[in-house]
């Protein structure tokens, strides 16, 4: 019992040592009202290097903006101005 | 009537008098549907992303236009029967002071905040 507490404490300690911190939607500070798909350099910025969209729980944009950003990398792959997938050596 | 943009990829082989000559033959067809074009905007031979039938660059045009649902039908319909357009896309352009723009300036959530939803949000991680 006394060592179960032991270990929740260590745990919380840990926590603490990286406060959670909240991300701001970089969209919204933009005020943007309008994502273009045509905007490659932007929309790679919430890309990873393979081509996939960044999930908003890592980049912080809302909820709002991210199915923009989605509308408009999809619309960006079909004029393939951005990739699909990106493959790496196999 | 609404406001339109239609992004083509042209084949790189097509020359530049074949390049004058599909924009001249895209425009006839708006403007014969009764369309009104605002803007044609091009930006060359450019690096695709990925092959499109095996071509690895292309020739990009977008065409800002406004006109009925029937012009944006027979548009596509033109698209695809050209052999020499790799690909095309047409959407709504929502950057037109047209009718119905989805959102208007202004509507976007300011960056706020919301002490109650953060923590809310803090707690689902």
């Amino acid at each position: 019992m006394a060592r179960e507490q032991k270990k929740k404490g260590e745990k919380r300690e840990k926590r603490e040592k990286r406060p959670l911190r909240k991300k701001k939607c970089k969209f919204c500070l933009d005020r943007v009202t309008y994502l273009d798909y045509k905007d490659e350099r932007r929309l790679r910025r919430f890309m990873t290097d393979r081509g996939k969209i960044t999930p908003r729980r890592i980049t912080g944009t809302c909820a709002k903006h991210q199915r923009m950003l989605a509308m408009a990398v999809k619309r960006a792959r079909l004029i393939a101005l951005v990739p699909y997938v990106r493959e790496y050596y196999r | 009537m609404r406001s339109y943009e239609c992004a083509v990829i042209l084949h790189p082989s097509v020359t530049e008098d074949g390049l004058k000559a599909s924009t001249a033959k895209y425009v006839d067809i708006i403007a014969a549907a009764g369309g009104e074009i605002t803007r044609v905007e091009t930006w060359g031979k450019r690096r695709l992303s990925y092959e499109i039938m095996h071509q690895p660059e292309g020739h990009y045009f977008f065409y800002r236009f406004r006109g009925a649902n029937q012009l944006v039908d027979e548009l596509g319909r033109q698209l695809r029967i050209d052999e020499n357009v790799l690909r095309h896309l047409i959407v709504r352009d929502e950057l037109a002071n047209g009718e119905e723009p989805k959102l208007e300036p202004g509507t976007v959530e300011p960056a706020v905040r919301h002490p109650e939803r953060e923590r809310e949000e803090e707690h689902r991680g």
